[in-house]
């Protein structure tokens, strides 16, 4: 287990990560209102979700220190309500609960893995607390099967962006 | 008289309101919050973001409540029926409950915007709501390297354009032949500007003194308090 501590360094790098998640994050509300017009809402899951995941991946890929994915989903999504409040201060609650399921991932593998399987984990991961959210806010409930369905394609979209997001965080922080 | 105020306090308004979007399930427990907060948010937004940005973001939110209800609630009486589309009862209803609810949360968020400044309110989340030095800075200095970043994104989205790639995010690929140049770009920025923290104090920083409680503070809690209640004994 490493040290939880963050030092200069690792906090300014998860404000890089932060900026960069935000607005990926902003920029991603058109993505899913196009493509759940046009692949409708499992075809709009798989393509977009896991974009507003990747900034758990990220910063955990960088930093590699336990907490460092929480704070980066955390972070990206206080830049996208403040940049540009698509879905209000709801995104923090998003943010959160997502970046908690994503820590998650990484913590299974008690700290000791931060590498592309340990990111597609903790992507998908994060699925499963915005299909619940979205059924909250949204009233997007469905039968057991439809359920099941946009579970698996939020989790898969996770699991592609998150492994993505980590070979990039990876590559540079090599 | 002018009202002084908190701006963690305006924090903790919108993140209870937004809250009750969560809890309401029928128009009639969120129509008068959503209706004061949008109102009140859309105004006050428009001398902080531009005009353009609230369009877009009514636009977007509007369209995606109405596919929303279409995919997801489409039953019921039929109201309208083409050839293309089918449009039932429980469309119109969710499409309302769900504008309503993006109007009301969106509406809160630009009410805060709107009467703090971003450097103002990472203070008073440190100094009030006792978040680390560290995560305050984080959080500083992302809005710092904002514009910075989004010059190099724009400059990316240039040399994919001259290539004859397209500047949105599609699929996997595409997102990582734009995170790879723009991290590179930031990472040696990210580890110079921590390195410049450090030497100027970074971890002996100490949190300050909270403010008191003033009578502006009370009157957005009141407020608060009084749209809850109002919510709560609407719900069916």
């Amino acid at each position: 287990m490493r040290t939880t501590k963050f030092t200069s360094i690792d906090l300014a790098l998860l404000a890089v990560t932060g900026v960069v998640s935000g607005v990926i994050f902003t920029a991603t509300w058109t993505l899913y209102n196009v493509s759940e017009a046009l692949a409708g809402p499992v075809g709009a899951r798989v393509i977009s979700y896991g974009l507003w995941f990747i900034g758990a991946p990220l910063a955990a890929s960088l930093i590699k220190k336990p907490f460092s994915a929480f704070l980066g989903e955390l972070i990206g999504s206080l830049v996208e309500t403040l940049i540009a409040p698509a879905g209000g201060i709801t995104n923090v609650i998003y943010g959160f609960t997502q970046g908690l399921a994503s820590e998650l991932g990484y913590m299974i593998f008690r700290y000791g893995r931060w590498d592309v399987f340990s990111g597609a984990v903790a992507g998908a991961l994060a699925g499963i607390p915005a299909v619940a959210l979205d059924a909250l806010l949204f009233g997007v409930i469905g039968g057991p099967i439809e359920m099941g369905l946009w579970f698996l394609a939020a989790c898969v979209s996770g699991a592609i962006y998150g492994a993505v997001a980590s070979s990039v965080g990876l590559s540079i922080r090599r | 008289m002018k009202l002084r105020f908190r701006e963690s306090t305006l924090f903790l308004y919108a993140l209870g309101i937004s809250l009750i979007a969560f809890i309401s399930n029928s128009i009639r427990s969120i129509i008068f919050p959503s209706l004061i907060n949008g109102i009140v948010g859309f105004t006050l937004g428009r001398k902080k973001l531009p005009q353009k940005l609230l369009v877009s973001l009514l636009l977007l939110n509007v369209w995606g409540a109405f596919l929303n209800g279409l995919y997801f609630h489409n039953f019921g009486e039929v109201i309208i029926s083409t050839q293309v589309v089918v449009i039932r009862e429980g469309v119109i209803e969710s499409f309302l409950l769900v504008s309503l609810r993006f109007f009301l949360v969106v509406g809160a968020t630009l009410l805060m915007l709107g009467l703090t400044n971003m450097r103002d309110l990472i203070k008073s989340l440190e100094r009030d709501l006792r978040i680390s030095p560290g995560i305050a800075f984080t959080i500083t200095y992302a809005f710092r390297l904002f514009p910075l970043l989004s010059k190099d994104l724009s400059e990316v989205y240039i040399s994919r354009r001259e290539r004859g790639f397209s500047s949105m995010i599609l699929n996997p690929r595409n997102l990582k032949s734009i995170l790879l140049p723009l991290l590179n770009l930031s990472y040696e920025r990210a580890v110079w500007g921590g390195i410049s923290a450090e030497l100027r104090g970074l971890s002996m920083r100490r949190i300050r003194e909270g403010k008191s409680l003033s009578v502006g503070d009370l009157a957005i809690f009141c407020a608060l308090i009084l749209q809850w209640v109002l919510a709560l004994t609407q719900l069916s």
